[in-house]
């Protein structure tokens, strides 16, 4: 019942981060299209790679 | 790595709404050392998750185990990530022509503000404190003329030598 309860929490938050991390992308975006500055490569590389994090998030969940 | 300065002269930017023959003469944020809260909170964020871990952890397997560490890292970074966004894209400009203020709430609400330089009648500095007086860092106000939006400047670095800068940069007959 644990493992059940555990998994069905882990696919929600990690479903929930992934959202959260796609809207971040989108604002990172804003961002540096507000303000160009030299590491606006970086914003945007870092906020993608949050949306590969929550992508994995969600393959483990459903692994566990 | 110098752009990441609570103060830069000339900085190499452009902004959006920025005019043809508008140049930036300088770009202020809160001083970095302000920022040291929400990296301590990570760590404690860290701290706390890994105590409450070892108190269940004979209730879960070891993948259960590893994700929550996993969660916990990838959470922690995130929110690190959101509050250095927060405090790099938080700027003030002052340019040759105008004064603009720009502020991302929670990095999806924008407000810019700006004012023209002739319409600036008053720079107020307020600093004070323990951390200011180390650090020098304070509040710069900038009061403009009539119906005309006030700006400040919370935290920023070398704050009396900011309003020696704007009063420079004024129009010579105020």
């Amino acid at each position: 019942m644990i493992n059940l309860f555990f998994k069905i929490f882990a696919i929600f938050f990690s479903f929930f981060y992934f959202l959260y991390a796609i809207v971040l992308f989108q604002q990172s975006r804003v961002l540096v299209r507000t303000i160009k500055t030299e590491i606006d490569k970086w914003v945007i590389l870092i906020s993608g790679f949050q949306i590969l994090l929550g992508f994995l998030l969600i393959f483990y969940s459903l692994i566990l | 790595m110098s752009s990441l300065k609570g103060f830069l002269l000339r900085p190499k930017i452009r902004v959006q709404f920025q005019q043809e023959n508008e140049e930036i003469i300088f770009l202020v944020r809160a001083h970095p050392i302000t920022q040291i809260f929400w990296i301590i909170n990570g760590f404690l964020i860290l701290i706390v998750v890994f105590i409450t871990l070892n108190v269940f952890s004979p209730y879960l397997n070891a993948k259960q185990i590893l994700f929550v560490y996993l969660f916990t890292l990838i959470f922690i970074f995130s929110y690190w990530w959101v509050s250095f966004l927060t405090w790099f894209f938080n700027v003030g400009l002052f340019t040759n022509q105008r004064v603009i203020d720009i502020d991302f709430h929670y990095l999806t609400y924008k407000e810019v503000t700006s004012a023209r330089l002739d319409k600036i009648e008053d720079v107020t500095v307020k600093s004070g404190g323990f951390f200011p007086s180390i650090f020098n860092y304070g509040n710069v106000f900038v009061q403009t003329a009539g119906t005309e939006v006030n700006i400040e400047f919370i935290n920023i670095p070398q704050p009396e030598k900011v309003k020696e800068i704007i009063n420079q940069l004024l129009p010579r007959n105020k």
